[in-house]
């Protein structure tokens, strides 16, 4: 039987974006509610990486909106802290069917990896304080993500839920039956569902009706009990919500709860959170779990050897924030790949300095040509008709 | 330690070849020194006259020019494989290089028909796919870069004359530095201390040294095998067919753009369409028919004249236990066989190097370097392999105690959870990696008849008028955009002329 009523438990963002989502993708048809548990202090900025912007546009939150009422900042990088920012942008340019990482191993051996920070022309923009939307012709390119105030983000997510029964948990009691939530008990309200999202961040509802690792048991799915503090920072919080919708939408079940569609979202869900994990067990430096890690250990010995980024299904984190969080954990390569002896070294070594003055040049030229805005302005237009803004402020 | 410079690729078909282009292209500037080894007294098997759009890249990146190359070698184009037979006797379907449908507020198209599947006016899953429509239709032209076209839909790979290939790409390889010794393979001389080999022993004496031997020798892996005992992963227990015999025949009908496996009592017999001729084969299991009776019937349904005496051919499908063992990479039919039946064989061969020329390896990480290409190909033969045998399990025939074994034999847990996934409601199975997504596997499921009991939700709470409507608006446009294209006969004349190309077809 088709699924008509969605029961969220949660609070924050964490319950509002199931809502707003499913509202956007599905007809009006379905029934939701969320029953809001208590309201645990929350941070005050929320990061969205560029992947947001897919979500943005289903519910028709503008770049203009997201600015007025989210108190919105464009991002190019996300910093995890004062040494290590995670870009949005990749590395140089690539040559003769070798990376950018490769040439440049191939010019400097012995230079700290660190350096090459120095190509990533999304990095250098934020260090200076400067956002362009797109990148110049010839010169790395990036994509932009958005800092978020998260109460003007949790409005505009309000707004987009029309129609949502908003219940206040006075207390949160779980009725179940053969590994089914039959209905929730929050005080005033008895709350029948056929779906209940639990949204959240012990994953409160969901371990009730079973002691198991997956997300999604029975009727319960739960999007967010894996939150860890660096979500916060690299913008895992707000994505890991947007692919489980995505995710749930693409397999979105009836009321038999098919085992196959179940498993597969598991499957899917349980992958991301390993790639979650590794990449906070680096970014942490924690070398008891990073030894823990079998993919992060395939990863760190491919780099450490040749520079390579060992991919695997489901990547979340780009090419580009695997390096920099590498380089950040001083994880070196000893060599290059062979592509990068195709080129002549004296050309390559003429064509990499150039880059990197190209891309310092820029940063410099563009930072002379912003026009200092108002806090309140969003941006403002140079006479060749470049959109800058000042990092405090977004391109409409 | 040891440096990897001196390359030595033993063997000379498509193969090796290959190799010695793609190698000598990409890192021929570095002061790779490549020598490949060959026999004209050893025949090559000539493996994959039917490709898949992959080899495209490849001969693009290695600076072939396709007119060229397609006329050196009577290519024809190709937009998917026709299986007939497979499902149940009488059943057709094609596995296009290309979507089904168009994009539509993110729901996959075969939910919209499975929702109208029962209704009279809706027709095949063919009939909404342009490249189906191409090939019912015997037209081609090349994809538009436009993706907002329907002609941006679909890719194309080639069918070609294996026999040519190698030669047309052993002059592209030699013009640049790669060398050629003509001699016959007698002794592998192996380091006693490290177990790598050394060289290869010639049956005039001469001994070639290298740091990297490159074994295409075939379906023996004379260094792998041979010389390494590397080992052999078979997989016959679900892919039990062992034997093949081909034969070429004068072409009769119009170019068609695309193969056609025709599942046979005891395997299946391909067809391939060249400018000169047509390729025809029969793959078998010699546990469930003798060879007399394969070979009658490939004769007994050849399309024309039979040009030559059909050859047998013996193979063991699955795969080396490592392709890069010590310091030998086993590339082509020497590392292993899946069965022509998707065309992979070249695909298998073009990864063997891309992930090659990717890992190639330096003196202080060889061994990372060769872990990571045995885990990669790995990965890509075992995507291979579900999908190969999804083929043969998904049939209801029962008329032949071989289709009996395909229909009941237990096949991977992997495929049965990808099986069940689609049966529920049409799901398939995500996948960043692998050479098959999501069309492909969709093409072979409906086209094998496993019907997903449901479709999406999204679909149900439409009105019925309005998916009818969008059904019969792209099978409109469908047929309309592959009435738009050439003939792809009038396409080749034009563009890729064989100099061997036999007289219009009656």
């Amino acid at each position: 039987m088709t699924i008509k009523s969605i029961a969220i438990i949660g609070s924050s963002i964490e319950a509002w974006l199931p809502a707003a989502y499913i509202r956007a993708r599905l007809p009006s048809a379905y029934k939701i509610s969320i029953i809001e548990t208590s309201k645990s202090k929350d941070e005050n900025r929320l990061i969205a990486r560029p992947n947001s912007k897919d979500m943005h546009a289903l519910l028709q939150f503008s770049e203009a909106d997201l600015g007025q009422h989210a108190q919105a900042k464009p991002l190019l990088a996300a910093t995890i802290n004062a040494d290590i920012a995670l870009p949005f942008g990749r590395y140089g340019l690539d040559r003769d069917g070798a990376e950018f990482q490769h040439l440049w191993r191939r010019i400097y051996p012995d230079t700290p990896i660190q350096n090459i920070n120095l190509f990533n022309l999304s990095l250098a923009l934020q260090k200076a304080a400067l956002f362009i939307p797109q990148a110049p012709q010839g010169m790395p390119s990036y994509d932009y993500g958005y800092d978020l105030s998260t109460n003007g983000y949790l409005s505009m997510l309000k707004q987009a839920a029309k129609d949502v029964l908003n219940l206040e948990a006075k207390k949160l009691e779980v009725h179940h039956d053969s590994g089914k939530i039959s209905a929730i008990d929050c005080g005033d309200t008895h709350i029948q569902a056929d779906l209940y999202i639990d949204a959240t961040r012990d994953g409160h509802v969901s371990n009730i009706i079973s002691t198991l690792m997956d997300n999604w048991h029975g009727n319960c799915l739960s999007i967010c009990r894996n939150f860890d503090e660096t979500d916060h920072k690299n913008g895992i919080r707000l994505y890991r919500l947007q692919i489980a919708m995505e995710r749930l939408i693409a397999l979105w079940p009836d009321t038999s709860f098919a085992p196959s569609e179940l498993n597969e979202y598991n499957r899917l869900a349980n992958a991301e959170q390993e790639h979650i994990r590794d990449m906070n067990a680096l970014l942490a430096h924690d070398k008891k779990e990073m030894s823990n890690r079998k993919a992060l250990q395939r990863k760190i010995a491919v780099f450490e050897s040749r520079g390579r980024i060992a991919n695997e299904d489901y990547e979340i984190f780009s090419k580009s924030e695997w390096i920099a969080a590498l380089a950040a954990a001083n994880i070196s390569p000893a060599s290059y790949d062979r592509l990068a002896d195709r080129a002549d070294e004296h050309d390559l070594k003429q064509w990499i300095k150039q880059l990197e003055q190209a891309i310092g040049q820029y940063v410099h030229m563009m930072g002379q040509r912003t026009i200092k805005s108002s806090p309140q302005s969003h941006g403002n237009v140079t006479t060749d008709g470049n959109i800058i803004s000042n990092i405090s402020g977004l391109v409409k | 330690m040891a440096k990897f410079e001196n390359i030595v690729i033993v063997g000379g078909g498509t193969a090796g070849w290959m190799c010695a282009a793609g190698l000598a292209s990409m890192l021929g500037s570095t002061g790779l020194k490549i020598t490949l080894i060959e026999s004209e007294a050893i025949g090559i098997v000539g493996v994959g006259e039917a490709t898949l759009p992959h080899i495209k890249f490849f001969n693009e990146t290695i600076g072939i020019d396709e007119a060229e190359f397609m006329a050196a070698t009577s290519a024809t184009f190709k937009l998917g494989i026709e299986f007939v037979n497979w499902g149940r006797i009488g059943d057709s379907y094609i596995h296009p290089f290309g979507e089904f449908g168009l994009p539509n507020a993110g729901i996959g198209f075969h939910h919209y028909w499975r929702s109208m599947m029962d209704d009279p006016q809706t027709a095949s899953m063919d009939h909404y796919s342009l490249p189906i429509m191409a090939c019912r239709n015997a037209r081609f032209r090349p994809p538009s870069n436009d993706f907002r076209s329907v002609h941006s839909t679909y890719k194309y790979a080639y069918q070609f004359d294996a026999t040519k290939y190698a030669p047309f790409l052993r002059k592209h390889a030699e013009e640049r530095g790669v060398t050629r010794i003509e001699g016959k393979l007698v002794d592998v001389i192996c380091d006693g201390e490290n177990g790598n080999i050394s060289s290869v022993k010639l049956e005039n004496g001469e001994e070639i040294s290298g740091d990297l031997f490159i074994d295409c020798t075939g379906f023996r892996g004379v260094l792998t095998e041979g010389a390494l005992e590397t080992g052999y992963d078979e997989w016959t227990k679900f892919l039990p067919c062992d034997r093949a015999v081909a034969a070429p025949c004068k072409s009769y009908g119009p170019l068609l753009p695309y193969t056609r496996a025709t599942a046979d009592k005891a395997g299946w017999r391909w067809r391939i369409p060249l400018q000169n001729r047509t390729g025809n084969g029969h793959v078998y299991s010699s546990n469930f028919i003798s060879d007399e009776k394969a070979r009658q019937s490939l004769l007994d349904n050849l399309d024309g004249e039979c040009l030559s005496e059909p050859r047998f051919l013996r193979f063991t499908t699955g795969k080396r236990k490592k392709l890069w063992n010590k310091n030998c990479i086993a590339i082509g039919l020497s590392g292993g066989f899946l069965e022509p039946l998707e065309s992979t064989s070249i695909y298998l061969i073009q990864e063997g190097i891309t992930k090659l020329l990717e890992h190639f390896p330096s003196a202080s990480s060889v061994h990372i370097d060769r872990k990571e290409y045995n885990d990669l190909m790995d990965l890509e033969f075992e995507r291979v392999r579900d999908f190969l045998i999804l083929h043969y399990h998904a049939t209801e025939r029962d008329d032949s105690e071989f289709w009996n074994y395909m229909r009941t034999m237990q096949i991977p847990d992997s495929l049965n959870e990808k099986m069940e996934l689609f049966r529920q409601r049409g799901r398939v199975t995500a996948y960043d990696r692998g050479l098959f997504l999501q069309p492909s596997w969709i093409a072979v499921y409906l086209g094998q008849r496993i019907i997903p009991r449901q479709w999406d939700d999204r679909v149900s709470l439409l009105p019925d008028s309005d998916i009818k409507h969008h059904l019969n608006g792209l099978k409109q446009l469908m047929q309309r955009s592959a009435n738009e294209l050439p003939q792809h006969s009038d396409y080749i004349t034009q563009y890729c002329p064989s100099p061997l190309a036999a007289e219009p077809a009656a």
